[in-house]
């Protein structure tokens, strides 16, 4: 297996899945300032048997915690900032999330964190049981 | 296979054991919520408690095998340890001496011992029977910590101090050198004798001329870097055995001087190059190695050897690795 000694890994400190739905976010602050991070990859295990279809990604706008998010409530997103293309039979989508990663580690309060939407077709769903998580790489 | 390594950061083996996993290509992460001046942060996430707490299920449900250290786990009183077992996922206690150095049993076989900073007997009790009612096995650095804590696990590993030797070139000490370097660091004084270190040198002063050095309230990388200098380095004295300071002299090529009690002197390696004193002799056996320079550099460079044949992280991990996939 290849060496994984630069890359720093990180589960989500929020998580909120519904259907096709998950909203979540990784405090990377923790990350020491004299280090430098080079890639931040998110990788999202896709809900069984999902076959092809797409992964859109959107930014938060809005805090949120789970319990709210149980209650109903919903923070506003953004539009689409990156589209993934699901092919058959992956276990996972990774998405590359570097242009955020300064500043989900430098302002930190004003990280929200991502909601992602599956386009596919089927009744699977995402579920709290395998979480998302980020792979950071750095200097 | 995914493992987490958490909640307190001792002698930096959280983060050297994540390391050498990971360069195995295994996601490992230490999770630190005790922060002290050493300053370890490497393959660690320092954090606090309560954000631990406040992710517990994610860590749960993400990692596949629970290495905890120092009697510490995620929630208070040990409340994830039912949810990680009904998972099913592997759970290991590693246990570091002060956290289950029961204080009357330590003193059966050694007079000197300090032990100060474990908590009372009937609390290490409670936490062990709370601890191994979930967690069957347990790891331990060597024989003097066995003891306490084997009537409780199912089944105790030994597995040495890890250290990342790429961080430790040797400098081996050099024998015209005319007034050696003595170091000593103690973390904790009591716990390491320093006041019976001291004292010894303050004699040996009158009659050789030597440069001693106390070490105190450094970070970890800047007294690595200070050692380098030494001649001998002077460890703990009241223990009974040896901790990370002596496996990273050795590492580093100098002699060092710390109590390895008699009855486990046969636990170690026959090449085990410690020079073991204690209070009532650390002045003799300081004093023969500020006469034998010849002697200090031979001790070094089998300190090395020692350290790379029994400490390196990367050979040490297969072991652990065995206990993760037992």
């Amino acid at each position: 297996m290849a060496s994984l000694e630069k890359m720093m890994f990180f589960i989500p400190n929020r998580l909120f899945v519904e259907g096709h739905h998950l909203y979540v976010s990784f405090n990377i602050a923790v990350i020491p300032d004299d280090m430098q991070v080079t890639t931040m990859i998110l990788h999202v295990p896709l809900p069984a048997g999902t076959k092809g279809g797409k992964l859109s990604v959107h930014e938060i706008r809005q805090g949120w915690d789970e319990r709210l998010m149980g209650d109903g409530y919903r923070p506003k997103t953004t539009a689409a900032v990156k589209r993934v293309r699901l092919k058959g039979k992956e276990g996972e989508a990774r998405v590359d999330l570097s242009k955020l990663a300064e500043k989900w580690r430098r302002d930190h309060l004003d990280n929200h964190g991502v909601y992602l939407r599956l386009h596919a077709s089927g009744p699977a769903a995402f579920t709290r049981e395998q979480p998302p998580y980020v792979i950071i790489a750095s200097l | 296979m995914r493992i987490f390594h958490g909640t307190v950061e001792i002698a930096g083996q959280m983060g050297i054991l994540s390391g050498a996993l990971k360069r195995r290509g295994y996601v490992a992460t230490g999770y630190n919520t005790f922060h002290s001046y050493l300053g370890y942060q490497d393959h660690l996430i320092n954090t606090i408690g309560e954000e631990l707490q406040a992710c517990h299920e994610h860590l749960i449900n993400f990692y596949d095998v629970f290495h905890f250290h120092y009697a510490s786990s995620i929630l208070p009183d040990f409340a994830d340890l039912p949810l990680i077992r009904a998972k099913g996922k592997k759970m290991i206690m590693h246990h570091w001496g002060n956290d289950v150095r029961f204080h009357d049993q330590a003193r059966v076989n050694n007079p000197y011992v300090y032990t100060g900073d474990s908590p009372p007997n009937e609390v290490i009790d409670e936490r062990l029977k709370k601890i191994s009612a979930y967690i069957d096995e347990a790891i331990v650095q060597d024989e003097e910590v066995l003891p306490y804590v084997q009537p409780y696990y199912r089944k105790v590993h030994v597995l040495p101090i890890a250290i990342d030797l790429r961080s430790f070139e040797p400098s081996y000490p050099k024998v015209n050198k005319k007034k050696p370097l003595l170091l000593h660091a103690p973390t904790n004084p009591d716990f390491k004798g320093t006041v019976y270190i001291e004292r010894a040198l303050a004699q040996l002063k009158q009659h050789y001329d030597f440069e001693y050095r106390r070490i105190e309230k450094m970070r970890h990388d800047d007294v690595i870097a200070l050692y380098r200098h030494a001649d001998l380095i002077i460890d703990q004295i009241l223990c009974g055995s040896y901790g990370l300071l002596s496996v990273e002299s050795m590492a580093l090529g100098k002699p060092v001087i710390t109590f390895i009690r008699p009855d486990l002197r046969k636990s170690f390696p026959d090449d085990l190059p410690i020079v073991s004193a204690h209070p009532d002799n650390i002045k003799e056996k300081i004093e023969s190695l500020l006469l034998d320079p010849q002697k200090r550099k031979d001790l070094g460079e089998q300190g090395r050897r020692y350290a790379e044949k029994y400490h390196a992280s990367d050979k040490l991990v297969d072991k652990l690795l065995s206990i993760y996939q037992a």
